[in-house]
């Protein structure tokens, strides 16, 4: 490229740091907030159930997404137990910005899908040390942060771990 | 019929954060180098059509030739329109304290307009036609705002 005095010369790429930041609050509904808030405030796990299908939605939804017709309200919903088998997992090593902080986690985790033993599927962090203990269908609990330290947010579910035998 | 039990809505707080860094390209690049190193304003010369535009952009919008001629232009010119701004929406992300105007000027051997802060001239006294000149940074960083403002002759 010729610069303004008509020499080559090896170019220089400049730019510009800059910053996105933008706070924000959602208000999570009356059925992901009810969901919220009996997680955080009871330690329970609830599903919506479709009243044509019958199938439970998690997390609970208003319109059932095969039917499309309405789920009822809370408290007509499942209590699940937060126990289930594992399907399937995969180890995530790349580094990923995090969002909300925009920086980048080189953790390496678990990532799991678990089927509750009600019947509908979960996908959370798990947790377990030593990888060649998880099994396919292998026992995974739910476990929550301690009652303090709940915020009503769904990573108040810590992770899902083996159940000792 | 009975009345419908509401709940108080779960608000739950969210945040989005990214910082990046923007290229200028090969021709922004070499403006921005210009400003920084020499204090010089460069534009690009479309080699048909013979204008000169400024900032350079890498492509002739009515010829659609590629430019890659740098050519100096002059750090004076001529106030081609402004506006001024009364309102604070994004004080962060405003260059300078309300009111305060911005012009689209006319640098001499440019043949499109700069947009840039007018500055040291009170809003109500800038004109159409004004001759402004820049005033650059002490310490220049390779920004547009390395140019403070232009200000009158």
């Amino acid at each position: 490229m010729r610069t303004a005095l008509g020499k080559k010369e090896s170019q220089e790429y400049l730019g510009i740091s800059n910053l996105v930041n933008l706070p924000f609050n959602w208000s999570a509904g009356p059925y992901l907030g009810r969901w919220l808030i009996e997680l955080r405030d009871n330690g329970k796990l609830w599903a919506s159930r479709c009243s044509k299908c019958q199938r439970l939605l998690l997390p609970p939804r208003v319109i059932c997404g095969i039917c499309h017709v309405r789920a009822p309200e809370w408290p007509n919903w499942v209590e699940l137990s937060g126990k289930g088998e594992l399907i399937e997992w995969e180890k995530v090593v790349a580094p990923q910005m995090n969002p909300s902080t925009g920086k980048i986690e080189q953790e390496p985790y678990i990532h799991g899908n678990i089927l509750l033993d009600e019947g509908v599927t979960f996908q959370h962090h798990l947790e377990e040390p030593d990888e060649t203990k998880l099994k396919e269908g292998a026992r995974v609990e739910m476990v929550l942060k301690p009652k303090h330290e709940r915020k009503g947010l769904v990573t108040d579910i810590l992770y899902f771990r083996l159940v000792k035998e | 019929m009975a009345k419908k039990k509401t709940m108080a809505p779960h608000v739950v707080p969210g945040r989005l954060y990214v910082p990046y860094f923007n290229y200028y390209g090969a021709l922004g690049s070499e403006f921005y180098k210009q400003l920084r190193d020499n204090k010089k304003i460069t534009g690009v010369k479309c080699p048909t059509c013979k204008k000169v535009l400024v900032p350079p952009r890498s492509v002739c919008a009515v010829c659609f030739n590629n430019l890659n001629e740098l050519v100096e232009v002059s750090s004076r010119g001529t106030v081609q329109t402004y506006t001024v701004i009364y309102y604070t929406y994004s004080p962060s992300n405003q260059p300078a304290d309300i009111p305060y105007a911005y012009g689209i000027i006319q640098l001499d051997g440019a043949d499109s307009g700069l947009c840039h802060l007018l500055g040291e001239i009170a809003p109500d006294k800038i004109t159409i036609g004004m001759r402004v000149e820049a005033v650059f940074k002490d310490k220049c960083e390779g920004n547009i705002l390395d140019i403070k403002y232009f200000r009158p002759v």
